[in-house]
């Protein structure tokens, strides 16, 4: 009798634990469950869009169309005043820029409109939310980048415009504040990574030399600047750092590299085209 | 009958247990560390440096027991984020300096005990309750730079101390230069500047370039373009012909741009930590 008795105090204090273990696992399990239905959700997520929505990526800090076309008029009679001094160009020939330069900028306005229609006030998918907003990169990067420049109407109509020895003068006054910037973003990378490596004066001038010599201004970098040379950077063969560095600061360097050369694909998505994309004979 | 009663009794009290220790492994695993802190919650390098000694130098300073709170929040974010900085600025002096096996003990010392040091100078006399980052950030590296530079002062020969400060130095101008030429590379492509007046706005604005506008290129420019930092009139205008002038005033502008702590101190780069030191 004492024997049935312990052995069903022994089941039953088996069944106690085998339950508690349960409700542990079942608390625990609430927990568990959280990310895999937060994930869940997320993967359902439902984004609203609007035109408003294409205002705020594109536009920006302009607002709206109208903010936006006040400020590319203003960059449109600068620089054609600028380089009306520059060559002394006449009235018409001026007008004639002009006129092109609002040619580019309608194209601009319209290309933003065409997007604006897909944005109908709705809600979508996150992915298909994302895969929109992707599409707005192009046009984001066109207004950071200028609308007036190299294969814009303005600028084919001032190559028609100037006399040769002009268009010679104009292309170099461009071409020098184009390495002026990239200059610049190359020596922000160098100060950059010098915060983290803890470079002396010594590395941190053959670093700045070497990217001076190895890296370029690409055509549509400008918007990324920095982050283009880094991109570039982390293409170059290792060995070309090895002996810049002591192994620590090459540790931390490596992982820097590793990012950038991730954000390559992203970059040539945006229409940037890297050096060691193009085949002999191609020009950047 | 009175079998099954104890039966009944002993699971309902297993039961109770079960919960118990349900609710402790929770709140246990809630206070675990690598979770992230509360908000206003004094963080675990104040609490290892002992709760009533943060008491002691917070009252000393604060009026209410809200200023306490604030000043303890204070010094535990500081000395979260001057962590990194510290690690890399003692890297940097031991590859400038090469000190002794001898030397570098003595520079090292207790590095929890440095920081809540630095945390406690940093915030100084001048403390702003309301906003206390605001003027301290962009000065933050700075800070752990010079308190470096006294330990080499303290520990390393005159040569070796020398050879920091002018590193120090060095660095820095190269920074106010670089942030100088990329202003001026961002206003060049609206206000078309000669190369003349590229090489005179540079040079003069990299001889009186202010911290404080250094993370409006580093970081503001990069992501909005066409927002520039609040420089004053007085230093661009006179470089500037009339039509650029009226350009120049136009342009939308940023008063200060508001990053993180460790944002300025690594200028919008992130070191991997060496969790070892």
């Amino acid at each position: 009798m004492l024997g049935v008795s312990r052995r069903v105090r022994d089941l039953a204090f088996a069944a106690g634990l085998f339950g508690c273990a349960c409700l542990i696992r079942l608390g625990a399990g609430d927990d568990d469950h959280a990310p895999t239905k937060n994930r869940a959700q997320a993967h359902v997520r439902l984004m609203s869009v609007s035109p408003k929505l294409v205002d705020s990526y594109i536009y920006a800090e302009h607002r709206d169309e109208t903010g936006c076309r006040e400020w590319l008029d203003a960059c449109l009679r600068l620089k054609v005043n600028e380089i009306g001094k520059l060559f002394g160009l006449s009235q018409t020939q001026k007008d004639k820029l002009e006129l092109a330069g609002k040619g580019d900028v309608d194209r601009f306005v319209r290309r933003v409109d065409e997007l604006k229609g897909k944005w109908q006030p709705r809600r979508v998918p996150q992915a298909q939310f994302n895969a929109m907003a992707r599409e707005s990169w192009p046009l984001q990067q066109l207004l950071g980048h200028g609308l007036f420049e190299s294969g814009s109407l303005f600028q084919k109509t001032l190559l028609t415009t100037l006399r040769p020895d002009q268009a010679a003068h104009y292309e170099r006054n461009d071409r020098e504040r184009r390495e002026y910037r990239n200059e610049a973003y190359v020596e922000l990378v160098v100060v950059q990574l010098d915060a983290i490596l803890g470079l002396s004066d010594g590395q941190r001038l053959r670093l700045l030399q070497l990217l001076l010599d190895r890296t370029r201004a690409l055509r549509g970098s400008d918007q990324f600047g920095p982050r283009v040379v880094l991109a570039q950077m982390s293409r170059l063969p290792d060995d070309t750092f090895l002996s810049l560095f002591d192994p620590g600061q090459w540790r931390q360097l490596k992982l820097k590299l590793a990012t950038a050369r991730s954000t390559v694909a992203t970059f040539k998505q945006l229409g940037i085209v890297f050096d060691d994309d193009l085949k002999t004979g191609d020009k950047p | 009958m009175s079998r099954l009663i104890v039966l009944r009794g002993s699971l309902v009290a297993i039961i109770f247990a079960a919960t118990g220790v349900w609710v402790c492994a929770r709140q246990v695993t809630a206070a675990a560390p690598g979770t992230a802190p509360q908000a206003g919650a004094p963080s675990q390098a104040t609490t290892a440096a002992g709760p009533q000694a943060a008491d002691k130098t917070a009252t000393a300073y604060a009026q209410t027991a809200e200023q306490a709170r604030i000043l303890r929040r204070f010094e535990a974010e500081a000395i979260t984020n001057l962590r990194p900085v510290l690690q890399v600025e003692v890297a940097f002096m031991q590859r400038i300096c090469g000190p002794s096996a001898e030397q570098l003990r003595q520079l090292k010392g207790d590095r929890k005990k440095q920081l809540q040091k630095i945390a406690e100078e940093l915030r100084g006399g001048q403390f702003d309750f309301d906003d206390p980052w605001s003027k301290l950030r962009p000065v933050a590296r700075r800070f752990v730079q010079r308190k470096v530079a006294t330990w080499v002062h303290a520990h390393l020969s005159p040569a070796q101390a020398h050879r920091y400060e002018s590193e120090i130095e060095r660095r820095e101008a190269k920074i106010r230069d670089v942030c100088a030429k990329n202003f001026v590379a961002a206003i060049d492509r609206d206000l078309l500047l000669s190369a003349e007046q590229r090489e005179k706005l540079g040079a003069e604005l990299a001889r009186k370039w202010d911290s404080e506008w250094t993370m409006g290129v580093v970081n503001g420019l990069m992501q909005r373009p066409r927002v520039f930092p609040k420089l004053p009139d007085e230093l661009v205008l006179p470089y500037l012909d009339a039509s650029q002038q009226a350009r120049w005033a136009s342009l939308p502008k940023q008063d200060r741009a508001s990053w993180g702590i460790q944002q300025d101190a690594f200028l919008g780069m992130w070191p991997e930590l060496d969790d070892k030191d």
